[in-house]
């Protein structure tokens, strides 16, 4: 069940409905229940995992809690980070670790004969939710938090269908308080959930979709595209990732805000970035935040050698290129950020100059360079991208296509909604607008998400990761 | 126990606010809905629904409308007079003025959708409607190749809702969307799971019927076969090998939905059995393939002449040098086949007027 879909606009008032209807008490089971039923509605079989998932780590944690002895507590920490690590290499990285053997095998013409892929279809939002049970785990092994005791709002914080699918990937220790807080009902809620629905059904459904239409068909034709096109191409799609993965993110934290929860932000103008560093302190916050937190502080952090510093950043930023997907590009994407962020760390080009007119400069400068290294990330195999970034320079004698212009239109009408919110979410920075304007922007919204948005099968690009 | 609930924690005052804003949000979208209609429905019509760009080019003095699909216009490249079916029955009963409402793969489900959007105050009274009999089959029912797609999403953007709302519900993919995979499946399922039932058939699916095709045994059995006929014979058995089922055949519930809205807006309805070559099925399937044909079609006449259509039999009317296509079983005729079909219409329209 998409956010975009028919069935979700009557599944959200129902489950609205219930929710308030019913006594706090029995408040959790009704999310639960309607998280479990969203889930299931794209495989019911894979509910299953997310019940591995659940226990393992509830049992886990309160594991954790009982036993004193450190080895003992290692143990356990394992036997849960195995599970769920074990799940998610499974499902999302055996046919690629399958694939690179059966390449190495071939080209070293070695003997053994080439295995066979699995049969398997990649379960929606794994990789979200097994990181979420993994962050609870190591808080817990690391007293950081309490374990929960009540099985139903554990297994709620796992599954809570706003944000199962693609995140915000949120703590333990912010969501739970405000599952067993009775929820109310406000005008704040109501108001801000629906303005930032309604803004992430713009961000997806008109400008990503829209968007999608011409970067697809750039895609399929690269060698008979010009240079021109090619670029435009590879700018649309840095706004087409954006919108499509900030506009589900929009969506899930107005959805959780009429449930009275507050999820965390996960986009702030990333395109407004002056520096690489900057850029990935606005781009998917939350999973930025996680790798920092239990990958790159573990690892050391900036509190060792240069050396180890240097390798801990370059770890994080393959471990996270690879998180995206089970190929090559995206562990080259994720090695280019990696380096050309070390790299302006180190030559301290990594933090806003005091000058507007430099920051400008350099924001353009690292939209186009993160807008080339997204061509790794689209493209489905190295020769696609070779390709693309080849006719980036040398199809300069094609001649221009013209390409419709309605979604570019679109992107500027969300480059300037970006930049007047920049500092402050959307949803607040309208309140302090007269009624009159803020009334028109809804309008111009509505009729927009009603009349233009995209009509092709188009699901959330994250869904797949 | 009741002050726990929240309709009765509900103060007044977030009451008056939420309906305030209930009714401003309908008020904008009436308004958007105004808008989109003066400035991209028209291309969004001609994109998702070009069929009722069709029916805005009926004439206003139009009384009959023919709905057809490809062999109402389809032509024979030995052709000289060009015309379609609709054009020369318009000819043959001058007394009355028919227009057609065309376009290929069309079925009985789209035509429904268009008669909806007619308006009650129109002139138009009568319908002739092309009852093409493999589009009761599975292989027309979920049709790969997006046909299907296109033409669900048609009908969303034509049903009788603010067209703005159709609009958002095709971006919603809210309409019968499946992938080509999901409906060849569909297909393949179909022609294994839905059988006959006719004890002295020695094939009781379509699928062991069109398997057989493939054995050698087919090539000594029938002399009119030959290596390079077999693909057009499976055609024949693929296409032709059902019995409609009233529960479950799609196109049945439209061509009773049809008599329906006939009903309550009083439209004479004619359906048009549309000719097939039952020449060639017979001479390269053989005579079982006819007995199906002909149950089918016995059953379609007297269904729907019980529910007050005039149903007009051509399905042995043209004869096999009329048929232009000889690698599918599709109804295209050269001018004469269609002048054939037309005058048995003309006729049953002339005796009724």
């Amino acid at each position: 069940m998409y956010f975009n879909s028919l069935t979700f606009i009557y599944f959200l008032p129902v489950v609205f409905g219930l929710f308030y209807i019913i006594s706090h008490k029995y408040r959790v089971f009704i999310l639960l229940l309607a998280s479990y039923y969203f889930y299931a509605s794209w495989n019911p079989a894979y509910l299953s995992l997310i019940l591995i998932s659940t226990f393992t780590d509830y049992f886990a944690g309160l594991s954790l809690e009982r036993v004193t002895k450190k080895s003992s507590r290692k143990l356990i920490l394992w036997s849960s980070l195995v599970i769920n690590l074990g799940m998610l290499i499974y499902f999302k990285y055996a046919n690629f670790f399958i694939d690179t053997f059966n390449r190495v095998n071939y080209k070293a013409g070695s003997p053994f004969e080439s295995i066979q892929l699995l049969d398997i279809i990649l379960p929606v939002g794994i990789s979200f939710y097994t990181f979420q049970t993994i962050s609870y785990t190591i808080d817990v092994y690391n007293q950081k938090i309490k374990p929960e005791k009540n099985i139903a709002y554990f297994a709620l914080y796992v599954s809570f269908f706003a944000q199962l699918v693609a995140g915000p990937i949120e703590r333990f220790s912010d969501l739970i308080q405000q599952f067993k807080q009775k929820a109310y009902l406000t005008r704040e809620n109501l108001s801000h959930g629906f303005r930032l629905i309604l803004y992430g059904f713009f961000m997806k459904m008109v400008v990503a979709d829209n968007i999608g239409i011409i970067v697809d068909n750039t895609y399929q034709n690269i060698s008979t595209t010009s240079s021109f096109n090619l670029i435009i191409a590879a700018c649309l799609y840095s706004f087409q990732i954006l919108c499509d993965f900030h506009g589900y993110s929009t969506i899930a934290i107005g959805v959780a805000k009429l449930f009275d929860i507050n999820l965390s932000g996960n986009f702030k103008a990333p395109y407004f970035s002056p520096s690489l560093t900057i850029f990935w302190r606005k781009w998917h916050i939350t999973l930025t935040s996680w790798f920092r937190d239990y990958i790159y502080y573990p690892l050391g952090g900036n509190k060792g050698s240069k050396l180890k510093w240097m390798i801990a950043i370059m770890i994080v930023f393959i471990i996270s290129g690879f998180w995206h997907g089970a190929q090559w590009t995206f562990i080259v994407w994720g090695a280019l950020h990696g380096g050309l962020t070390l790299l302006e760390k180190i030559i301290g080009a990594d933090k806003k100059s005091t000058s507007k007119l430099v920051n400008t400069i350099r924001s353009l400068f690292i939209f186009g360079l993160v807008s080339i290294l997204w061509i790794f990330f689209r493209s489905p195999n190295f020769s696609i991208a070779k390709d693309f970034i080849r006719g980036i320079f040398n199809q300069w004698e094609l001649a221009f296509t013209e390409i419709n212009y309605e979604p570019i239109v679109y992107v500027i009408l969300f480059i300037l909604f970006d930049w007047f919110t920049r500092k402050k979410p959307f949803h607040l920075r309208l309140e302090s607008i007269p009624p009159i304007i803020r009334w028109t922007i809804y309008f111009i919204l509505i009729f927009l998400i009603l009349a233009r948005s995209g009509t092709d099968v188009r699901p959330f690009i994250y869904f797949q990761f | 126990m009741l002050d726990r609930l929240f309709i009765f924690n509900f103060s007044m005052h977030l009451v008056k606010y939420i309906s305030i804003r209930i009714l401003l949000i309908a008020l904008l979208v009436v308004i958007a809905n105004f808008l989109y209609r003066i400035s991209f429905y028209k291309k969004d019509v001609a994109k998702h629904g070009d069929i009722l760009e069709n029916l805005w080019v009926v004439p206003s003095d139009t009384e009959a409308i023919y709905f057809g699909e490809s062999s109402n216009f389809h032509e024979s490249p030995g052709d000289t007079m060009k015309y379609r079916i609709s054009g020369i029955i318009d000819t043959m009963v001058p007394q009355l003025k028919v227009h057609h409402v065309d376009n290929s793969g069309l079925h009985a489900g789209t035509y429904l959708a268009v008669m909806k959007n007619i308006p009650k105050d129109s002139k138009v009274n009568i319908f002739i409607i092309t009852m093409n009999l493999r589009s009761f089959g599975a292989g027309w029912r979920y049709a790969g190749n997006g046909a299907e797609n296109y033409l669900a999403k048609t009908e969303r953007m034509l049903s009788p809702t603010l067209p703005i709302i159709n609009r958002f519900m095709v971006s919603l993919k809210a309409y019968d969307y499946k992938s080509d995979h999901e409906r060849e499946n569909q297909v393949h399922e179909a022609w294994q799971k839905d059988t006959f039932n006719i004890p002295e058939f020695d094939y009781h699916t379509t699928h062991s019927w069109d398997s057989a095709m493939a054995w050698e045994t087919w090539l000594t059995s029938n002399p009119n076969l030959t290596k390079e006929n077999i693909p057009i014979a499976a055609q024949y058995i693929k296409s032709f090998s059902f019995i409609i089922d009233t529960n479950t055949n799609e196109r049945i519930h439209d061509f009773d939905a049809i008599m329906e809205l006939a009903k309550k807006r009083r439209y004479t309805i004619y359906f048009n059995i549309l000719g097939e070559n039952v020449e060639e099925a017979e001479k390269l399937v053989g005579k079982k393939l006819i007995y199906l044909i002909e149950k089918n079609t016995q059953f379609l006449i007297n269904r729907y002449s019980k529910k007050g259509a005039i149903v007009v039999n051509n399905l042995h009317a043209v004869p096999d040098s009329c048929f232009v296509d000889r690698d599918f079983p599709t109804e295209h005729y050269n001018f004469t086949g269609k002048r054939i079909i037309a005058k048995q219409v003309a006729d049953q329209i002339k005796r009724n007027l």
